[in-house]
């Protein structure tokens, strides 16, 4: 499954889900995964222990049943206190139903613990791994929690002068405008990140590289809007 | 008729309410709760259905009385306040009639306190 489909069943979701408006922008603060989980997808959420008869094998935290539309979360992920790693466990498995229910014989999808891990004392949760129905639900949640244009909404006074551009030639116009370096740039994009969507430094990190503005832009000179020439490579 | 269970769980997710943050309302674990709404243990004990009531909007009588747990709670009740068990003490010799107009009395006493 390519990334445009990927993004696109995102979409429709929040479209479903009612958290993005006309324009894409998202109406609230962080997305109410539970919501969308239990209201939207009519799927219950019930922890895994021997009291529920499911119980989660070696390192697994999450596992989603499609058939009985339940998502059994690991007593830990339930009764913890990190609300990001409940939001993206809950998402990593809504990202199962949405994308792998319709095309695969599978019916049960787990998410296992070294998937989500420490990263300079923040949570990280990399794209990347070997299986690529994993890879696609990651991707599915980074599209998910950070909508593409909130995300372009939120970056563009930080890339002012190309609005109707794509990111990453804002990108290259901001830095080569403000002669600032790609390191401060992207920190203080980091920061507008983390503060609107409610997540970690290194999932912003993350969602800037999943759409493709975290490394630099490989395009040489741009036309400004007067019509003169910026160099933007480094 | 609907269960305690079904009940709980639908309106809990009409009005808005996570799993977890309505377990952390009515101080039950969510581990617990989810096991409540899945039907796999049975409704809370009576001051947590209480609470529940509060929360949901429902009339704390009503969902004692779904949960099966009314008995339990005038139990509780007779234990805690004196008053409530002379009460329950002095009925015990009534007639139906004469129950029949206590009720009535103490309807008209409720909604004058109401108004």
């Amino acid at each position: 499954m390519d990334k445009a489909t990927i993004n696109s069943r995102a979409r429709d979701l929040q479209v479903r889900s009612d958290v993005i408006d006309s324009n894409g922008l998202m109406k609230v603060g962080a997305i109410d995964v539970d919501s969308v989980a239990e209201n939207v997808l009519e799927l219950r959420i019930e922890a895994a222990d021997n009291v529920s008869g499911v119980v989660l094998p070696g390192r697994t935290l999450a596992m989603i049943d499609t058939p009985d539309r339940t998502i059994y979360l690991h007593p830990e992920v339930l009764e913890g206190n990190n609300e990001l790693k409940y939001r993206l466990i809950l998402s990593h498995e809504i990202a199962h139903y949405i994308l792998h229910t319709d095309h695969t014989s599978q019916l049960n999808f787990t998410f296992e613990d070294y998937d989500i891990y420490k990263s300079n004392g923040f949570l990280n949760y990399s794209v990347s791994t070997s299986k690529p129905i994993e890879r696609e639900a990651n991707l599915f949640v980074y599209f998910f929690i950070a909508p593409e244009a909130e995300l372009r909404r939120l970056l563009l006074p930080l890339f002012y002068l190309y609005y109707d551009d794509p990111l990453h030639r804002s990108y290259a116009a901001t830095h080569e405008h403000f002669k600032q370096s790609w390191e401060n740039l992207r920190q203080r994009a980091i920061q507008l990140i983390v503060d609107r969507f409610d997540v970690s430094a290194p999932i912003a990190q993350h969602i800037m590289e999943v759409w493709g503005v975290w490394d630099s832009p490989k395009i040489d000179w741009l036309t400004t809007k007067s019509g003169g020439r910026l160099k933007t490579s480094l | 008729m609907e269960s305690y269970a079904e009940i709980v769980r639908a309106r809990r997710i009409q009005i808005g309410l996570s799993l977890r943050k309505f377990a952390k309302l009515i101080e039950v674990s969510p581990t617990y709760h989810s096991h409540v709404e899945s039907g796999k243990l049975p409704p809370p004990a009576p001051d947590k259905i209480v609470r529940s009531a509060e929360v949901l909007g429902f009339d704390e009588t009503w969902l004692l009385h779904i949960a099966g747990r009314w008995p339990e709670a005038a139990a509780e009740a007779c234990k805690s306040r004196p008053t409530y068990r002379k009460l329950v003490q002095l009925t015990f010799a009534m007639d139906e009639e004469s129950l029949q107009e206590l009720i009535s009395d103490i309807e008209i006493k409720l909604c004058d306190n109401e108004e």
